[in-house]
């Protein structure tokens, strides 16, 4: 009986000891081949997002899992995207906005997806908000501005991390530009992005007009005139999207804005 | 030298054997007829596709869909082909000849490995064709739009299937060391898919080293991270579908980093399978 009790600790600690072995062995090689995998990890090929506390837990929801230890990113995010275009038919803010984020957390890279959940967020959101409200409120029209600046600031948020996928995209810098312009009322800082925008790859060349009569609005007509200058001279001559004459018709009304002399003015152009 | 020859000799009969009943299983044409469905139907789920140029998510999709089929393929076969040998009695058999466990294990891995083989060859071809056959219709339809050259990178696609197979290789010993100690195959297979989640989540939890407050937590996290391989190393599957081909020593990191986990985890399961009782 005795002995039969022994060979089953003997068994058993043999168990422990295969046991203990591996996990040691299993540990040391982790350790020793970290600085192999911190050389194979490469972000950009594995499109691995980079996640927020908050984030992670998001992930636990069901099917995004499968999504990304299956690989059927792509699918999963537009399932998800899917599903809370349904929820912004019914204005139902908190499932529409729980929906673009999970799916912005689980396949960050369609840029169309951060333009249109920004877009939602800084304008549609804050419509269902504003219109919510009732009537007769007292402090109706601070809590209106109070709701489109915590939307505008939250879409600003959002299209901070787009821009950390998509680096040089204008559209998210217009963007940006637009939500400051038309939503948070700063009309500084929505010239500068535009400005900045119009320097991008690809950038059309509306963004750079769009700064030039936003500087002209908030009458810094000597900042416009130079920067029009500047624009002008950059366009090219062929291509009719450039419109070329009406930002020369700009440069003629702000000279006589600021009743410019002769001397300071752009000489005469061809066809004019 | 006579006997490391015979030793090799019945490694390649082992593998062999298990590549001949893997190929009898009904499971192994199963999963490749779903993947290939699968891979094929993306043309079919396109509506679902907001945002991403066409090919691109037949690529993500197909690239998924090898990732997942795989994976479930490496996990269930090699347990089932393991527990059939040692329900039937063949291991007892075999083992009780002049050949050793490592001879076994090692002969058992490279015929799972030769199956993983036969199913990526298939829907890697697959993903290829509909691929290169859409690129040609979009091609004719918008020629504007390629500059009238094709510009897919279809290496990519090797090299994708080349670091899956390996990392299915590499999910198969890990298997395979759940197995040499598990009783039954369920309790293999659902362990196994259990470290496949930890494996592939390994990204998530190294990220959250650094949120952790209580020291003791972070030492056990920083611990599991490090006990298990990182697989999420391979599915470069992102890079693949945006045309971005991995840096050559980023590569060569990335097989060394799976050779050496194939070898020390091998070596385990040995080492327990020596020790397993039948």
């Amino acid at each position: 009986m005795n002995s039969r009790v022994g060979i089953l600790w003997i068994r058993l600690g043999r168990r422990i000891a295969i046991m203990v072995v591996t996990i040691a062995v299993l540990y040391g090689a982790g350790w020793l081949l970290s600085p192999l995998e911190q050389r194979a990890w490469q972000p950009e090929l594995v499109g691995w997002p980079t996640l927020k506390a908050s984030e992670t837990r998001a992930l636990t929801e069901q099917g995004v899992l499968l999504g990304l230890v299956g690989g059927l990113r792509a699918l999963t995010a537009n399932i998800i995207w899917l599903q809370s275009s349904l929820s912004w038919e019914e204005h139902d803010i908190a499932a529409t906005d729980r929906g673009m984020q999970l799916a912005l957390i689980v396949d960050s890279r369609p840029f169309l997806n951060w333009r249109n959940a920004a877009m939602i967020m800084a304008f549609d959101i804050p419509h269902w908000r504003i219109a919510e409200l009732s009537a007769t409120l007292p402090n109706r029209d601070q809590l209106v501005r109070e709701i489109r600046h915590v939307q505008g600031a939250r879409a600003l948020a959002l299209l901070e991390r787009g821009k950390v996928y998509h680096p040089n995209n204008c559209e998210l810098y217009a963007l940006a530009a637009l939500i400051h312009h038309q939503v948070l009322d700063d009309e500084e800082r929505a010239a500068s992005i535009y400005g900045y925008a119009s320097t991008l790859p690809n950038a059309p060349y509306y963004l750079a007009r769009i700064r030039g009569e936003l500087l002209r609005e908030m009458g810094k007509y000597d900042e416009a005139y130079a920067w029009y200058r500047a624009v002008y001279e950059s366009l090219p001559n062929g291509d009719p999207a450039a419109q070329k004459h009406i930002v020369l018709q700009r440069l003629r009304s702000l000279e006589t804005v600021l009743n410019l002399p002769e001397y300071k003015r752009l000489p005469k152009q061809q066809g004019q | 030298m006579d006997y490391h020859c015979s030793g090799l000799i019945r490694v390649r009969t082992i593998a062999i054997n298990t590549l001949r009943e893997a190929v009898r299983l009904k499971l192994f044409y199963l999963i490749i007829f779903f993947g290939c469905t699968l891979v094929g139907g993306a043309l079919l789920l396109r509506d679902f596709d907001f945002g991403r140029d066409e090919l691109r998510f037949l690529t993500d999709f197909g690239l998924g869909t090898i990732l997942l089929f795989g994976s479930i393929l490496s996990i269930g076969l090699t347990a089932q082909l393991f527990f059939n040998d040692i329900d039937h009695r063949t291991a007892l058999t075999v083992l009780a000849r002049p050949v050793s466990a490592a001879e076994f294990l090692l002969g058992k891995l490279c015929g799972i490995a030769l199956v993983l083989l036969l199913f990526l060859i298939p829907l890697l071809s697959v993903l290829m064709a509909i691929v290169f056959w859409r690129e040609g219709q979009l091609l004719a339809s918008h020629p504007s739009v390629f500059q009238g050259q094709p510009d897919y990178a279809y290496s990519g696609l090797l090299v994708f299937g080349f670091l899956q197979w390996l990392r299915l290789c590499l999910l198969a010993s890990i298997t395979l060391l759940i197995c040499s100690f598990a009783r039954t195959p369920v309790y293999a297979t659902i362990v196994s898919f259990f470290c496949l989640t930890i494996c592939q989540l390994q990204p998530v939890a190294r990220q959250q080293w650094a949120h952790i407050e209580s020291p003791v937590m972070r030492l056990v996290t920083q611990g599991i991270s490090l006990i298990f391989p990182n697989l999420q190393l391979f599915n470069i599957g992102d890079g693949i579908a945006n045309g971005v081909l991995p840096r050559i020593d980023a590569l060569a990191a990335s097989v060394g980093y799976g050779l050496a986990y194939l070898i020390i985890i091998n070596c385990l399961a040995i080492l327990s399978f020596k020790n397993r009782e039948f």
